[in-house]
C-alpha cells in the first residue's frame, strides 16, 4: 500500500479553515449547545493540527475532521466533559420553509427531538439527513457498517417523526429543564451502557 | 399516507435548514485566530531548528 502525500502547511490551514463552519454545524447538532459545540470545534482544530502529517492530500478534510470531532465528543461524553444539551437561544429561531409548507418545523422542536435520540442515531441522521453525506461516507465517519448506518438513520427518522408528529418529547415532563435533564439522562445512560 | 410523506418532507427540510443556519453564521474570530497561532508556532519552531542547524554548521566549519 503506497503512503499518501501530506498537504503543505498553508493548504492544510486553508482547508481546515474551510471545514470550520461544517464542524460547527455538526458539533452543534450533536451536542445541542452552541458553546459546547464551539469548544468541541476548538479541540478538533488542535487535534487536527497536531495530526496534520496523517492527513492525505486529495482526501476529504471535512470527513477527516468530522471523525476527530465525533471521537472527541464521544470520548468526552464518557468522561462527562461534554454533556448533551439544548440551546434555548438558538432554538428560538424558526426554521424557514417553502410557502407550500403550511406548518414549518420549529428549530426548538427539532433540537429537542434530536436530543431524545440515542447518540448513534442522532449522529446518523445529522450526517445523512442534514449534512448530506451518503450512507457510505457517514458509515466511514461513524466507523460502522453501511447496513448499520442505514438502520440507524431509519430508526432515527421514525422516532423523530413520531415525536414531532405527536408532540411527544418526553414522557416525564413538558418543561424545558426537566426535558433537558431527561434527554441528558438518556444519553448518559446510553454511554454507561456502552462503557459497561 | 400523505401526512406521513408530508412529515418526512418537513423533517428532511428542517434538518437541512438547521444545519445550513449554522453554516451561514459568521465564524468566531477566536477559531481563525487559533489557526493563525498554531501556524505561527510552527514557523517559530522551524526558525529555531534552522538557527540551530546553522550554528551547528558554523561550529563544524570553525
Amino acid at each position: 500500500m503506497s503512503k499518501g502525500k501530506a498537504l503543505p502547511s498553508a493548504q492544510f490551514k486553508q482547508q481546515l479553515a474551510e471545514a470550520i463552519p461544517h464542524l460547527r454545524a455538526f458539533g452543534r447538532s450533536l451536542a445541542g449547545d452552541r458553546d459546547i459545540a464551539d469548544d468541541l470545534v476548538q479541540d478538533t482544530l488542535l487535534k487536527a493540527w497536531a495530526a496534520r502529517d496523517r492527513f492525505i492530500a486529495g482526501t476529504s478534510m471535512r470527513a477527516w475532521t468530522f471523525v476527530i470531532l465525533r471521537n472527541t465528543f464521544f470520548s468526552s461524553m464518557r468522561r462527562k466533559k461534554f454533556t448533551g444539551n439544548y440551546d434555548e437561544l438558538v432554538a428560538e429561531r424558526i426554521l424557514s420553509a417553502p410557502a407550500s409548507q403550511q406548518d414549518p418545523l420549529h428549530l426548538a422542536d427539532l433540537q429537542r427531538a434530536l436530543m431524545e435520540l440515542s447518540d448513534d442515531q442522532r449522529e446518523a441522521i445529522i450526517l445523512v439527513g442534514a449534512g448530506g453525506y451518503s450512507y457510505e461516507e457517514a458509515a466511514e465517519i461513524a466507523n460502522c457498517a453501511i447496513g448499520t448506518m442505514k438502520s440507524r438513520v431509519s430508526r432515527a427518522r421514525k422516532t423523530l417523526e413520531e415525536i414531532l408528529d405527536e408532540g411527544r418529547f418526553t414522557s416525564a415532563s413538558d418543561g424545558h429543564e426537566n426535558l433537558t435533564a431527561t434527554a441528558l439522562e438518556n444519553i448518559i445512560g446510553e454511554v454507561e451502557k456502552i462503557g459497561s | 399516507m400523505k401526512s406521513k410523506d408530508d412529515m418526512q418532507q418537513r423533517l428532511g427540510l428542517g434538518l437541512k435548514n438547521m444545519y445550513l443556519s449554522v453554516l451561514e453564521e459568521p465564524l468566531p474570530d477566536d477559531m481563525l485566530a487559533l489557526l493563525d497561532q498554531l501556524d505561527d508556532d510552527d514557523k517559530d519552531d522551524k526558525d529555531d531548528e534552522d538557527d540551530s542547524a546553522s550554528r551547528s554548521d558554523l561550529n563544524e566549519q570553525g
